[in-house]
């Protein structure tokens, strides 16, 4: 990809003879994923999803082109292609977009000791079973899947004043559990991904831990007997799929354009426990980490919520640029992001996560009476117009009198209003945990690869 | 690249027993509006290859690999992938099974048509070979000018959002794609078909009168046709939502009857049909036993369900992903496990006929009228989320929005709070409604009758 940067140079100087503002963004995607089970073994290439996308702003509206021919002479025909459809619109040219600052440094590359390219199918199978042999020591598994992969991607990014380049790359284990007793059947999985290369994996039978602890006791279990509020704890994974549903979404820029978020109006205010700290970082080294966003724009982290205030939303160009001139003045985060290269660009979450406090997981278990220790996560959904939120997981285990009664229902879905529920927490972990395994979509599209984390919570919730 | 290259450096690769490409070309046109001005439009063309191969079988195992090829990959690339994907081969044993040749039982005919030349003006795509316009998957709208059949469609949603003066639209995202596939095999196989696929989003906002805030109704659907997204009818359903339901309120907790109609409805048979899949009887992981009931009635409608890929839907097709042709299979007969659906190699592992993969998965109407179904019932028309859990089969959903009927035909808004049950409960009093409808890769019943837990 690094090649076709004079393409795209000379493409981006004939478009913004056009119109006011042009940026091209090429990609390159690969990378293998090794998967194994009691059938069928596969170690297969993804889908490499190599391209170009051309963009032109108009000042009033982008148009853009894609392409999966990651050529010279491809970016030529688009570029002649993209210019005939500016010809054909109306050209504003008193509302460009800013342009970013010029950079010293343009290009950018994650750590690889070892690549995984370069590791053998059978390393890698056997990767894949070993994890697979974890979970099956577990009682009563029935059978279980092994999963390893590694993923890369070669990005370039030009506009007026940035020509940036970077690579990144992580590699990920995870495991599937299937359990059965009679009748019963029940799922768990578990894993991790990080960034680097073959280097970075881990022991597997660390990967399947939780798998094997908690999978059998899931069996079969019912759901919670009494649906209603109650005292909770969300452990570190829990609260970071809280994080991102709460007020990750509810903080995207680009929806504030909209009016489909009522954190706009709430900037500077109180939405939860001065307890609550909250923060959105692509640069923090998680697995969703990169150098740039889609746009051009540098990592950096963003505080959101501090000490209970909401103090910043995420955006990307065109959503800043707009509020800006709007006059709503935002400070520019790097969360533009796109799906793949012919993906539009949108306001994205990346490592998003609760800042630590001070109590043991032990100790904010302590001070419930009666309620329900939540665990492993699988979903949620978010309504930054109305504050609902949703979150399900796969258990909820029982507390009495501060401590764990080893009683365990499944599965448990947490409903509620967010500033209800984040003013509610009134005990914070200590230990940031990382949940890395996590996509994002937009609404019901639009994929991305997300992370989210945070300390235990302790708080009133809606369970079922 | 091109097919050609690919089939002939295949066909001297002698030391492989099969091999299969699938080549899948595609437009897609898009544009995004914020408050009915443009903000963003777009065009994307892409033409990959998937190659599958494999080994011969010994012992009744064969190392098989597949990967994707693309414009990018030069013939050098071609065969460098080839080499690794028969290195990945070796080390990957797979029970053995074949892929169909032409006059198997259950496979396609050959169906090339005529073909035409594909007008996708510049990138990878310019002169493919594309099947006709005649195939019943596709929208000829979009297929003949998918640029003027987007503009139509976004003046309709204009017209509707008018048509309901007390709203505003927030956003539409409205997006038609082209699609052209054909496949091949080293057995002589050679088919392909167009389809089109169409998506909108939309939000409408509201501020009831009096209120501080606005609420919003966010409304996505997909479907082979811009006729069948029904925008106008969409639309104007958003937009009674947010006008009869500005007060809404927590519907009150416990069990209740509760309906459950279309994407919802049919993720619920969606269950039924993913745990009919060879792939997981294969792995003895099925929750589901062939020849067993599947559910315990008690006053409930018998379950139906059928795998056709002729009944048109976003999952009908012409022939599966390695050449067997479309059919009507009765998966699920008087609530009894009746036959399995699934790919070729799975069917043959389990030594059953293959009859091609899931298709529209069909239902029978019920026997009650949808406002008979309504009486005494929380109505959901929006969850936040839901599905059933793939392992038990239990479900949650938070109700963003919905209508709590009473006996005497009125209603009232409800929002908040969530439903939750498992579906072996539901299924047992599950009353399907007489009106159908058909929603993503489903046909059947437009809404159903069941008892759930409510939470607020």
């Amino acid at each position: 990809m690094h090649s076709l940067t004079p393409a795209l140079i000379q493409a981006v100087e004939t478009l913004e003879r056009l119109a006011p503002n042009a940026s091209a963004y090429a990609r390159r995607n690969s990378g293998t994923q090794v998967r194994v089970d009691s059938a069928s073994v596969s170690c297969t290439p993804l889908a490499p999803e190599a391209g170009f996308t051309l963009s032109a702003w108009t000042g009033d509206r982008f148009l853009e082109v894609s392409c999966d021919d990651p050529s010279a002479e491809a970016v030529r025909e688009q570029t002649h292609r993209l210019a005939d459809r500016i010809r054909h619109a109306q050209v504003d040219w008193d509302r460009a977009i800013p342009p970013l600052d010029r950079l010293q440094q343009q290009d950018f590359q994650q750590p690889l000791e070892r690549d995984p390219r370069e590791v053998l199918a059978t390393t890698k199978i056997a990767a894949a079973r070993a994890l697979r042999a974890a979970v099956l020591a577990a009682p009563l598994a029935r059978e279980a899947v092994g999963m390893v992969g590694d993923i890369h991607a070669e990005i370039v990014y030009v506009d007026r004043t940035r020509r940036l380049w970077q690579q990144l790359h992580r590699v990920r284990q995870v495991c599937l559990g299937i359990f059965s007793q009679g009748e019963h059947q029940a799922q768990l999985h578990g894993g991790r991904e990080a960034i680097g290369g073959w280097e970075r994996l881990i022991d597997p039978d660390e990967v399947a831990t939780e798998v094997v602890r908690d999978g059998p006791r899931i069996l079969g279990a019912p759901r919670i007997p009494d649906p209603g509020e109650h005292h909770c704890v969300f452990d570190g994974h829990f609260a970071g799929i809280f994080a991102h549903e709460a007020f990750g979404h509810g903080t995207e820029q680009d929806l504030f354009l909209k009016d489909r978020a009522r954190g706009a109006d709430f900037l500077g205010q109180r939405v939860a426990s001065d307890l609550v700290d909250m923060y959105d970082d692509p640069s923090n080294g998680w697995a969703a980490s990169y150098f740039f966003d889609d746009e051009g724009t540098l990592a950096a982290p963003t505080v959101i919520v501090s000490q209970g205030i909401l103090v910043a939303g995420l955006n990307d160009r065109h959503s800043q640029a707009e509020l800006s001139r709007r006059g709503q003045i935002v400070p520019k985060t790097a969360n533009g992001r796109r799906e793949s290269y012919d993906h539009k660009p949108y306001t994205r979450m990346t490592n998003t996560y609760f800042g630590a406090g001070r109590s043991t997981t032990a100790e904010l278990i302590r001070g419930v009476t009666r309620g329900y220790h939540l665990t492993h996560p699988s979903n949620g959904m978010e309504d930054p117009k109305g504050w609902g939120i949703q979150l399900e997981g796969s258990m909820a285990e029982e507390i009495v009198d501060g401590r764990l009664t080893g009683r365990v229902f499944s599965p448990v879905v947490v409903t509620g209003s967010v500033p209800r529920l984040l003013q509610s927490v009134d005990g914070v972990g200590c230990d940031v945990v990382e949940a890395s395994l996590g996509t994002c979509g937009k609404g019901y599209k639009e994929w991305v690869k997300v992370t989210d984390g945070g300390p235990a919570l302790r708080l009133r919730a809606v369970i079922a | 690249m091109d097919l050609r290259l690919i089939q002939n450096v295949l066909a001297t690769r002698h030391e492989l027993a099969q091999w299969q490409v699938t080549e899948l070309r595609s437009r897609r046109l898009e544009r995004y509006l914020t408050f009915l001005q443009p903000e963003s439009e777009r065009e994307a063309s892409s033409v990959s290859w998937r190659i599958w191969l494999a080994q011969p079988a010994e012992d009744g195992k064969q190392g098989e690999a597949s990967f994707i090829v693309t414009p990018a990959h030069g013939g050098p690339d071609l065969r460098a992938l080839l080499d690794q994907a028969e290195a990945s081969a070796k080390a990957a044993p797979n029970p053995a099974w074949r892929l169909p040749a032409p006059g198997d039982p259950g496979v396609s005919m050959s169906w090339r048509g005529g073909v035409v030349a594909c007008q996708v003006g510049g990138g990878a795509a310019t002169g493919a070979q594309m099947a006709t316009a005649s195939d019943f998957l596709a929208d000829q709208v979009v297929t003949r000018d998918p640029a003027r059949a987007l503009d139509g469609a976004i003046a309709g949603f204009a017209d509707a959002v008018r048509a309901a003066p007390w709203v505003r639209p927030s956003a539409i995202e409205l997006f038609v794609r082209i699609e052209d596939r054909r496949l091949v095999n080293h057995r002589g196989l050679d088919l392909s078909e167009r389809r089109t696929r169409c998506y909108a989003e939309f939000v409408l906002l509201h501020r009831p009168a009096g209120a501080a805030d606005e609420q919003e109704f966010y409304d996505h659907v997909e479907a082979q046709t811009l006729a069948d997204l029904q925008l106008s009818t969409r639309v104007a359903d958003a937009a009674a939502c947010l006008r009869d339901g500005a007060a809404a309120t927590s519907p009150g907790a416990g069990r209740v009857p509760v309906l459950i109609g279309g994407e919802y409805l049919a993720g619920l048979l969606g269950w039924y049909a993913a745990h009919a899949d060879a792939a997981l009887h294969a792995r003895h992981i099925a929750a589901l036993s062939i020849d067993q009931p599947v559910v315990t009635r008690r006053d409930g409608d018998a379950l139906q369900l059928a795998s056709d890929a002729t009944v048109p839907s976003l999952s009908a097709y012409r022939f599966d992903e390695h050449g067997y042709a479309a059919s009507r299979q009765e998966l699920i007969v008087d609530g009894v496990l009746a036959c399995l659906h699934g790919s070729g190699r799975w069917m043959q592992v389990l030594e059953r006929p293959p009859r091609g993969q899931l298709a529209t998965l069909v239902a029978p109407p019920g026997l009650a009228r949808l406002d008979d179904l309504r009486r005494g019932a929380l109505e959901v028309v929006r969850f936040s989320e839901f599905h059933p859990r793939h392992d038990t089969g239990s479900f949650s959903g938070e109700i963003r929005f919905g209508w709590l009927h009473g006996l005497d035909g009125s209603r009232r808004a409800v929002r908040g709070g969530s439903v939750s049950g498992t579906l072996r409960e539901a299924m047992a009093d599950i009353r399907f409604s007489r009106e159908t409808a058909t929603v993503g890769g489903y046909c059947g019943p437009l809404t159903a009758r069941m008892t759930a837990t409510v939470a607020t």
